[in-house]
């Protein structure tokens, strides 16, 4: 069944979606967006039931294989060292996501000139900033100004989420060693704002925040966006972009809630799908003029994935620091081996993120990575001595752009729609690998000078950031979209996901990708009149 | 109606297990003296799938419990009783894990063991936690260390 034709038709409804549609519904310009999961009200999140913590290991697991939602795809990822993971729903990974609000740092932008390797961005920490501006505003960041690892920054929304017993030992351990660290920009409020409730403590950000006071999409930018007029469809799976004999594509077949095949036709197609989910859905989108994949003449979609390896070294403290209270992914953070330093034996850098612990069956299940508390006479002593008594420092690496690493269709593996599944092959570079070894190093001297009695080290296999995928850049045989989002080959689909990133510095992604997003809404907007000329 | 999937036997044999994987000390109780094994009933069946691990599992416990020894797993002492448990989860790692998860599962959602744990050990919300606000002063140290990233022409 063919549907009316719209003006902008965006695909997936996640942080950069959210922020997107929102941007161009304040210019009154008609956008429709399909989601293939659906909303959660969120009072009806796990975390005020007696089993909570299960939820971690079944509906709100970050892993979409193990998930298994009847929205997800499977993945295949038995080539990669890293385990892509999402959550797909109206707000996307934001319902699942830590909330750690980083921005990038201005040398991100030029990796290549200042380092010789990967590739500068066609746009710079200045270009961007405004944006970064916009969207704390409408996200309400927390925070404190004044970071030396940053250029100056305005006022956060409301102030620094608690540190906590747990941050005032690590602070304690930074400050013998003289090392950097600050309270973390967090997209998680502490005094009531915009309508929604301050964060209270609960440390259940990874399964849903019962009280909005965690920025997800869907309690943000989504609720304004619909009052403008934006409409979402939800539940329904697209299948293909489609295009036209003059190389426009001119909209989308899909599935909808009732699995009947639809056809929306749209003036403009944005995708918003994550580094996973765009390059599948424009690798399935094969006709005569893109035989190897839409807006793939540079033969780069898919290609140069990048996650961030994360190692966790976690630290056990005599006194009880009651580390199950709080943001688990937010509390401070450390820049001080973020920059190259030539002196080391890998180039670019790390962040310190700071995590806390959490509640009794996360810790005796080793879901801090510590593994699973042994069965037996000694279990409960063991528990005792963790449950409560905990902290990780998450060490988060830059991952450089690698063509090997890439996703590509898997030629078996299918959805439930029989939609060829993505096929992600990574392997960890030797970078990555000094850089994590390194880190290590750091991360337990920081521990033993916070005090820590005992301390684990574990490689985290999750790989929550989705980057690289359909890069940016000035060169059409080198990048996929120009620096506005719109893909070199086909001039009305735009890219608006991690997809887009040329590099991935070493922090969280989505205050940048939010960031383009309404960059990208921008360009569209003040081009609207003649963006197809 | 939720069916019993254990025989009395089974059910004799499950709840030795599951004291031998959490047995009681240290003021908590062990998992076979909180109801786990309801809790296990429960849910299998809800699972086919969990069903027949937990059959296999058992089998497998029952089998080499007569190659140890030949009484009853409940008769024997707790030594033995661990030895078996050992040799099942070196030889079915896998299987034995998913008994684990479910015990210690069943074992921390429990509300008279959550109740033991203190009072923080309750479902997070509606109530959060108090969180104090911690050490802000010492940022004014790092600023006075001086600014750490780079600048770019």
């Amino acid at each position: 069944m063919e549907n009316e034709e719209v003006d902008v038709l965006v695909v997936g409804a996640g942080a950069s979606a959210a922020a997107f549609a929102w941007s161009l519904s304040e210019k009154n310009i008609e956008v429709l967006c399909i989601e293939q999961g659906t909303e959660i009200n969120p009072r009806e999140y796990p975390a005020s039931k007696q089993d909570w913590e299960i939820s971690r290991q079944k509906d709100f697991h970050p892993d979409p294989n193990v998930r298994k939602h009847k929205y997800d795809y499977p993945i295949n990822n038995k080539e990669s060292d890293i385990i892509p993971t999402m959550y797909n729903g109206i707000g996307g990974s934001t319902i699942i996501w830590s909330a750690h609000f980083p921005r990038l740092h201005p040398s991100d932008f030029k990796v290549k000139t200042l380092d010789k390797i990967a590739d500068d961005w066609p746009i710079n920490y200045e270009y961007l900033e405004p944006y970064y501006n916009i969207n704390d505003k409408m996200i309400g960041v927390s925070g404190m100004i004044g970071d030396p690892a940053y250029p100056p920054k305005v006022q956060r929304q409301t102030k620094p989420l608690p540190l906590g017993k747990l941050g005032s030992k690590l602070v304690s351990g930074f400050e013998k060693l003289g090392w950097h660290w600050w309270p973390s920009d967090s997209a998680i409020i502490t005094e009531p704002y915009d309508g929604r409730e301050e964060c209270n403590s609960a440390g259940t950000c990874d399964i849903g925040c019962y009280r909005r006071a965690k920025a997800s999409a869907d309690v943000t930018y989504w609720p304004k966006a619909l009052m403008n007029g934006v409409i979402i469809k939800d539940k329904c799976t697209v299948r293909e972009i489609t295009i036209k004999k003059n190389g426009l594509v001119d909209g989308v077949i899909y599935y909808d809630s009732e699995g009947k095949i639809q056809i929306q036709k749209a003036k403009i197609v944005i995708l918003a799908c994550n580094g996973v989910g765009t390059p599948r859905l424009l690798l399935n989108s094969i006709s005569s003029l893109f035989p190897n994949g839409l807006a793939n003449n540079s033969g780069l979609v898919g290609k140069n994935l990048m996650f961030h390896p994360i190692s966790v070294v976690t630290g056990v403290f005599d006194s009880a620091i009651e580390s199950f209270k709080g943001p688990p992914g937010c509390s401070i953070f450390s820049h001080e081996f973020y920059e190259t330093d030539h002196n080391r034996n890998y180039l670019r850098g790390f962040m310190f993120q700071i995590g806390r612990g959490s509640g009794p069956l996360t810790t005796a299940t080793g879901g801090l990575g510590l593994g699973k508390i042994p069965w037996g006479k000694n279990h409960h002593n063991i528990f005792k001595e963790l449950y409560g008594n905990t902290m990780n420092i998450g060490i988060i690496c830059e991952d450089l752009p690698e063509v090997n690493n890439n996703v590509s269709l898997d030629p078996v593996l299918t959805d439930k729609y029989g939609i060829p599944a993505p096929k992600v092959k990574y392997k960890l570079s030797n970078n990555s690998k000094k850089m994590i070894d390194f880190g290590n190093k750091c991360a337990k001297k920081l521990m033993n000078a916070s005090g820590a009695k005992k301390l684990f080290v574990a490689r985290h296999m999750n790989g929550y950031h989705l980057l690289g995928t359909a890069r940016m850049g000035y060169d059409p045989e080198q990048s996929v979209v120009d620096k506005h989002g719109r893909c070199h080959d086909v001039k009305n689909l735009f890219i608006i996901d991690g997809s887009i990133f040329v590099t991935s510095g070493a922090v969280n992604p989505t205050s940048t990708i939010q960031a383009l997003s309404l960059s990208i809404a921008d360009y569209i907007k003040i081009n609207a009149k003649n963006i197809l000329d | 109606m939720k069916k019993e999937l254990f025989t009395k036997g089974e059910k004799v044999l499950v709840n030795e297990v599951l004291n031998c994987l959490i047995p009681s000390g240290n003021g908590m109780p062990g998992a076979a003296e909180v109801g786990i094994v309801e809790y296990l009933n429960d849910i299998l069946n809800h699972s086919i799938e969990l069903k027949r691990t937990f059959a296999y599992i058992i089998k497998k416990i029952q089998i080499e419990s007569k190659i140890i020894n030949p009484e009853d797993f409940k008769n024997i002492s707790n030594i033995k009783k661990e030895i078996i448990l050992k040799n099942i989860e070196k030889k079915f790692p896998e299987s034995f894990n998913i008994l684990i998860l479910h015990t210690y599962n069943g074992y921390y959602i429990n509300s008279t063991v959550t109740n033991l744990l203190g009072i923080y050990a309750r479902p997070p919300q509606p109530l959060g936690y108090d969180l104090e606000q911690g050490d802000l002063w010492s940022t004014k140290n790092v600023i006075s260390r001086g600014k750490i990233y780079r600048e770019i022409k």
